[in-house]
């Protein structure tokens, strides 16, 4: 089990990093978000999907940890680690199209989340509804509202841009 | 047309490839211990019911704990949250270390607390975590339902005006004074609960550079008087500062100055000698793959405690941080929030300053750039002009 779960590690940390910096800003929270992600999928390693699933079923995972690590921020912990941390320099602001990003955070979380999954972590369908603990059909159909409602907001933001833009 | 989730994935703004490997957690090793304890707990309960709440106590510790402490059955221990949020028994993310090498961490040796109730020895796992110049260190009394922690540097310039500011943040906060050192007093309500459900109170002080805080399951009077305790036991004067710059905490793999570049897999540029005499390194040491395969990113560290600097290379350099204009981007960042970063010009090599001042205070502060392939970065507690003349010199030195 620990050469299965080194293996899970080796294979998936730096994309549950990367799925992290996207969402947390700061790599020292990102690196804690892995930390306690792998800390999690190890208590848990009973209920680990199979191979093709095991990147969603981080993700998963790591987004309750961000979840919770953003309600400690109100806790103690921010007396401790945040304390001096300033507003983030997040990391989505250093995209190259840093008005596709802003469209995005325009959005409701739900919708930034099912997007940012499809089209920066990559999942499909299948992964999409594994990662967010969904259906298949009902991923595809978050997935597809949540694609409209951006096409609308970056022509909202940018008419001439917009009209481009498929869902 | 453009698909929008093709656009969007091409404003993605972390790319897996970029990113360093990071160090195996080694996770796996307390919870097997949790389980077998916890084995060991069911099975205990079907031969004697009473001694199931101490098997279970001690399991989430790597530690065995004082069963017969009266707080040892307060649940104080038990199992972390689903998601390993904060507890007295697993307050950070840290590794489990010695004292002595969270003393490292922290740049000066940990005062523990003394007092009828905890004792030093009573100290349980201690952790420890560090991000280039910052430090913490969490010393658990699992069984006491407490944890102290100790943070370099502090924050403020100011403590007392920075503490009252922040105080606002807690109605029920209470600043006081303890053997004259101001401190904040948070008592433990409602609004504190840790994630394993229990309520918790907190002390926090700045003793010799460091920010201490005592967090526990106890009233104000008794976080007060382990407060009081650590501050009657601190030295008198704070340690030289400049040591244990970097590296980051804790050291992997140690080697001397001498085999560096065969570390690196590449000759190492060293800076001019005039500039940092090598006799003043102390042993380096390294993480990743060393020397680098392929993607598998090498990171070397070379403090130079005399001289309050430390080099660092990291092959392959990553592809963020490379161009001028990523360095612009970055400064951009920085300068955001208040850091004082700024685009150099070395020999035609862009680098980024550093100047970690916060809040008035003077933190080490770091020059990076990319030379043949390699990153370098310069840190340390010295002008910026001395950073900069030693990037300099790498520079002037690989070409």
């Amino acid at each position: 089990m620990e050469e299965d779960f080194r293996r899970l590690w080796a294979e998936h940390h730096r994309h549950v990093l990367a799925y992290a910096l996207r969402r947390a800003g700061q790599r020292t929270d990102a690196e804690d978000v892995v930390s306690a992600t792998f800390t999690v999928a190890w208590r848990r390693f009973g209920d680990k999907p199979s191979a093709e699933f095991e990147l969603p079923w981080l993700y998963a995972i790591a987004a309750r940890v961000l979840a919770n690590q953003r309600r400690s921020v109100r806790r103690l912990v921010a007396l401790r680690l945040r304390l001096r941390e300033l507003p983030a320099p997040a990391e989505s602001e250093r995209s190259d199209l840093p008005e596709v990003v802003a469209a995005l955070k325009q959005l409701r979380p739900d919708d930034q989340e099912i997007l940012r999954l499809a089209a920066w972590e990559g999942l499909t369908g299948a992964e999409l509804a594994v990662a967010l603990d969904c259906t298949e059909n009902a991923a595809a159909i978050r997935l597809h509202r949540a694609r409209k409602r951006l096409v609308e907001q970056l022509a909202k933001e940018d008419p001439a841009a917009g009209h481009s833009i498929t869902e | 047309m453009n698909d929008v989730i093709a656009l969007l994935a091409e404003a993605n703004p972390v790319r897996v490839d970029d990113l360093a490997p990071l160090e195996h957690p080694n996770v796996a090793r307390r919870p097997i211990r949790r389980r077998r304890l916890v084995a060991a707990a069911i099975l205990a309960t079907a031969v004697a019911g009473s001694l199931a709440g101490v098997f279970l106590v001690g399991g989430t510790t790597s530690h065995s704990t004082k069963s017969s402490h009266p707080r040892s059955n307060s649940g104080v221990t038990g199992p972390p949250g689903p998601t390993g949020g904060f507890s007295v028994a697993h307050p950070i993310y840290g590794k489990q270390v010695s004292l002595a090498q969270a003393a490292a961490a922290i740049g000066q040796p940990v005062v523990l607390p003394g007092t009828a109730s905890i004792r030093p020895e009573d100290a349980g796992p201690v952790l420890a975590w560090s991000r280039g110049m910052r430090g913490i260190v969490a010393v658990t009394y699992p069984a006491e339902g407490l944890v102290v922690e100790y943070e370099r540097p502090a924050p403020w310039a100011d403590w007392s005006a920075g503490l009252t500011a922040y105080s606002h943040n807690f109605p029920h906060g209470r600043l006081t004074s303890l053997r004259g050192t101001p401190a904040l007093v948070i008592p433990r309500k409602d609004d504190n609960i840790d994630w394993v459900g229990h309520k918790f109170g907190w002390v926090t002080f700045k003793i010799n550079g460091l920010m201490v805080s005592v967090i526990g399951h106890y009233g104000e009077a008794v976080l007060e008087s382990i407060a009081k305790s650590i501050i009657a036991r601190s030295p008198s004067r704070a340690p030289r500062p400049g040591l244990n710059l970097l590296p980051s905490f804790p050291p992997r793999k140690p080697f001397s100055l001498r085999t560096a570049s065969r570390r690196l897999g590449v000759a190492i540029p060293l800076p001019g000698l005039r500039l940092l005499k090598r006799s003043t390194a102390a042993e380096g040491w390294a993480m990743g793959t060393c020397p680098p395969s392929g993607r598998r990113v090498c990171m070397i560290w070379i403090p130079f405690p005399g001289e309050s600097v430390s080099l660092v290379y990291q092959r392959p350099a990553p592809r963020w941080l490379r161009t001028r204009r990523q360095y612009e981007i970055e400064a951009k960042h920085m300068n955001k929030n208040r850091h004082e970063a700024e685009v150099l010009d070395l020999d035609g090599v862009p680098a980024l300053a550093i100047n970690e001042n916060i809040a008035g205070q003077h933190n080490p502060g770091s020059i990076s750039f990319v030379v043949g392939g390699t990153r370098v970065v310069v840190a340390g507690k010295r002008h910026t002009a001395v950073l900069r003349a030693i990037a300099q010199s790498i520079v002037e030195r690989s070409k």
